[in-house]
């Protein structure tokens, strides 16, 4: 049975007859603490977006060094032609002289056997809330 | 005897599959036997040698079939005997998958006792192939059969046995939320939406919902939380309410039985105060409201929502005022629009204070009226390929310029965190301009996961899911999908009329039918035994294996 202390239970007085002032404190005050949360996010998204361009930068993306012998256009940078942030599809690892060997260690890759990894696709279509009713 | 079935469902620990759960109800209690795994950190080949099912059972969406189609393709390969029935939205809107390799029988629209009529058949060694809803593949040929009549009596249909989900992982019975569905049927025409195309397929009865008696939803909520921690109930039917009187009956029953907090899917512009006072007395603390679009002209004209603006808007007021939490649903990149368009519906985002603005990338989905429009005019090619598995990550249409693609995409990333701060909308401005990149994925998520642990589906901290949650945010992850070699292609296999045959009228006659046919007349050059009205097939070959 339900239980009367729980807020949701109270019974609700109709919208007409609730005061205006009421309902403004009560959106001002979620207004206030979904900014303190949306900028706990934002710290929490910038963080994670770092270390998700450095895994990526690190395990995917080419790594060219500038050949002085070489002509510019092709050492620019091994990124997207518009310039800054390097594609998660633009392929493997390669180095300067070998155009093989990374120049890090991968990090672990997640497995089927439940062994924890990062995983770059899933967290770009994937969602963080496991029961999330959206998908 | 009965017949064993294995349910394999990819992604088993995001929302519940109600689908797939109810047919398992009511092949249960025709005396089959049914099992769930998941996909995610399972050897799902080793899994299927073990139990030995009589059918493998899946449902997909369009955008994660190819991940069907790989699977079941080598699960078939492996196990030539074992039947492989496809059910779910892709196998609704284009039923011509049949014809990949792997695939036995795919079941249109609701699958309930068209699956008890399959295992049935198979139990006494029937002759299955004029079963109504099912396409067939047998002896070289495709039989095709028409749907069948709606159950009208929502409350005949055994409740979904989430125990099965919860003998394959436990910590599915531990999580504090759980979905449930209280009707079926919608009678808006929304052309972005699944429910106009299961009008057609089923006839106007589709239109007119189906409602479950108060009585057997609160007694299904009951019994699932005698079994399991329930700490918030989510409903997931298009349109939670329509009627004030069967609110007030369920509120009461609600009230007196659960009494936790509940989220559910409203259209606001239906609202009136009556019903908003209900919801909040009930025990409504968040609700997701479509708001889609700010432009009233593309809401009614290409997403043929049929809405009053001002009244949605006076809607969602009242819920705010009532104290209930608004998740907005909002779609960018609608073709014919512009980024101005997807900033006006920002900032109308930011004025009406929502507290969560979830933004979605508009999305063909075969068989939708957006994915008709979207051809006529010439946004989209008609590659159901190009279609992501999530639209949360890219867009499979064409805009006026590949920068103005890349900025809506990266706007979707950015909408909920720049309405929850305002202040971000010059900054959010500015980084549109930036390539992809990994930050705003990750923002994106991260202020999705914070939302909804605490406004939108509110539950007690618990530590695990926390951490799996931020892990998430981070990319990491345990487990992961098995990998298997893409499907074959599809095959060019005649389609014939099953005993219950597809009546022609119904196959002719829309324009999101003609739409359709033209996406499978340009892909399938080589089956001439195809007719005419049933030649809506198949897409195109060469490039359906290509994108994975």
């Amino acid at each position: 049975m339900r239980d009367e202390d729980e807020p949701h239970a109270r019974p609700v007085p109709p919208v007409e007859e609730r005061s205006s002032s009421d309902a403004d404190a009560l959106v001002r005050k979620r207004r206030f603490w979904r900014r303190v949360k949306a900028a706990s996010a934002l710290v929490l998204g910038v963080g994670a977006g770092t270390f998700l361009a450095c895994y990526s930068a690190v395990t995917r993306a080419p790594v060219r060094t500038v050949r002085p012998d070489t002509p510019s256009e092709a050492n620019e940078d091994a990124g997207t032609p518009d310039g800054s942030v390097r594609s998660l599809d633009a392929g493997p690892p390669m180095d300067a002289s070998a155009g093989a060997a990374p120049r890090f260690p991968p990090w672990p890759t997640s497995t089927p056997d439940g062994s924890t990894g990062v995983d770059v696709d899933e967290h770009r279509r994937g969602m963080p809330v496991p029961d999330n009713l959206l998908e | 005897m009965g017949r064993r079935a294995l349910f394999v469902v990819k992604e088993i620990d995001g929302a519940e599959p109600i689908g797939a759960l109810y047919v398992a109800g009511a092949l249960r209690q025709a005396g089959h036997d049914c099992r769930f795994i998941g996909t995610r950190g399972t050897d799902v080949a080793r899994e299927v040698r073990k139990l030995d099912p009589h059918v493998l059972a899946l449902a997909t969406t369009t955008g994660r079939h190819p991940f069907y189609l790989a699977m079941a393709a080598e699960l078939k390969r492996r196990n030539p005997r074992m039947l492989v029935l496809l059910g779910g939205p892709h196998a609704t809107y284009f039923p011509e998958c049949v014809r990949s390799p792997g695939i036995d029988v795919v079941c249109r629209g609701e699958g309930e006792d068209a699956a008890v009529e399959l295992f049935d058949a198979l139990d006494r060694g029937d002759d299955i192939r004029g079963i109504a809803d099912l396409w067939v593949k047998q002896d070289g040929r495709v039989y095709a059969n028409a749907p069948r009549e709606l159950r009208r009596d929502l409350d005949s249909i055994p409740w979904p046995p989430r125990e099965l989900l919860w003998e394959y992982d436990d910590r599915l019975r531990q999580r504090p939320l759980k979905s449930f569905t209280t009707n079926r049927g919608c009678p808006f025409p929304c052309s972005y939406c699944f429910n106009p195309s299961l009008t057609e397929h089923y006839g106007s009865t589709w239109k007119k919902p189906r409602i479950r008696s108060p009585e057997d939803v609160v007694a299904e909520i009951a019994h699932v939380r005698a079994r399991s921690p329930l700490q918030v109930v989510g409903f997931r039917e298009s349109i939670f309410v329509y009627s004030a009187t069967w609110l007030r009956a369920f509120g009461e029953l609600y009230r007196s039985e659960i009494g936790l907090p509940y989220y559910c899917h409203l259209r606001a512009d239906i609202l009136d105060e009556e019903m908003v006072d209900l919801l909040a007395w009930s025990g409504c603390c968040s609700a997701n409201v479509g708001i889609e679009t700010a432009d009233e002209d593309l809401a009614n004209r290409v997403l043929a929502r049929r809405v009053d603006m001002s009244r949605l808007v006076r809607g969602i007021r009242m819920l705010k005022k009532a104290g209930i939490a608004v998740f907005a649903d909002n779609i960018l990149g609608i073709p014919g629009a512009t980024l101005e368009h997807d900033l006006r519906t920002l900032r109308l985002n930011i004025e009406l204070d929502v507290d969560y603005a979830a933004a979605t990338l508009c999305t063909p989905y075969p068989g939708t009226g957006i994915a008709a429009y979207a051809l006529e005019h010439g946004y989209w090619d008609g590659d159901i390929d190009k279609i992501q598995p999530s639209y949360y990550t890219t867009s499979a249409l064409r805009f006026s310029s590949v920068a103005e693609k890349r900025r809506i995409e990266s706007l979707h990333k950015l909408f909920a965190l720049t309405v929850a701060l305002p202040a971000l909308y010059p900054v959010t401005l500015r980084a549109l301009d930036l390539p992809e990149n990994d930050w705003f994925y990750a923002l994106f998520r991260s202020w999705y996961l914070v939302q909804h642990m605490t406004d939108i589906m509110p539950r007690r901290p618990d530590w695990s899911q926390l951490v799996e949650g931020i892990s998430a945010v981070f990319g990491i992850y345990r487990g992961k999908d098995p990998v298997f070699p893409p499907a074959p292609p599809l095959e060019s296999l005649p389609v014939v009329p099953g005993t219950a045959a597809v009546p022609v009228t119904r196959l002719s006659r829309s324009r999101r039918r003609a739409a359709r046919e033209t996406i499978g007349t340009a892909v399938v050059p080589d089956d001439p035994t195809t007719r005419p009205e049933q030649g809506r097939g198949a897409r195109s070959l060469p490039r359906a294996h290509d994108a994975r």
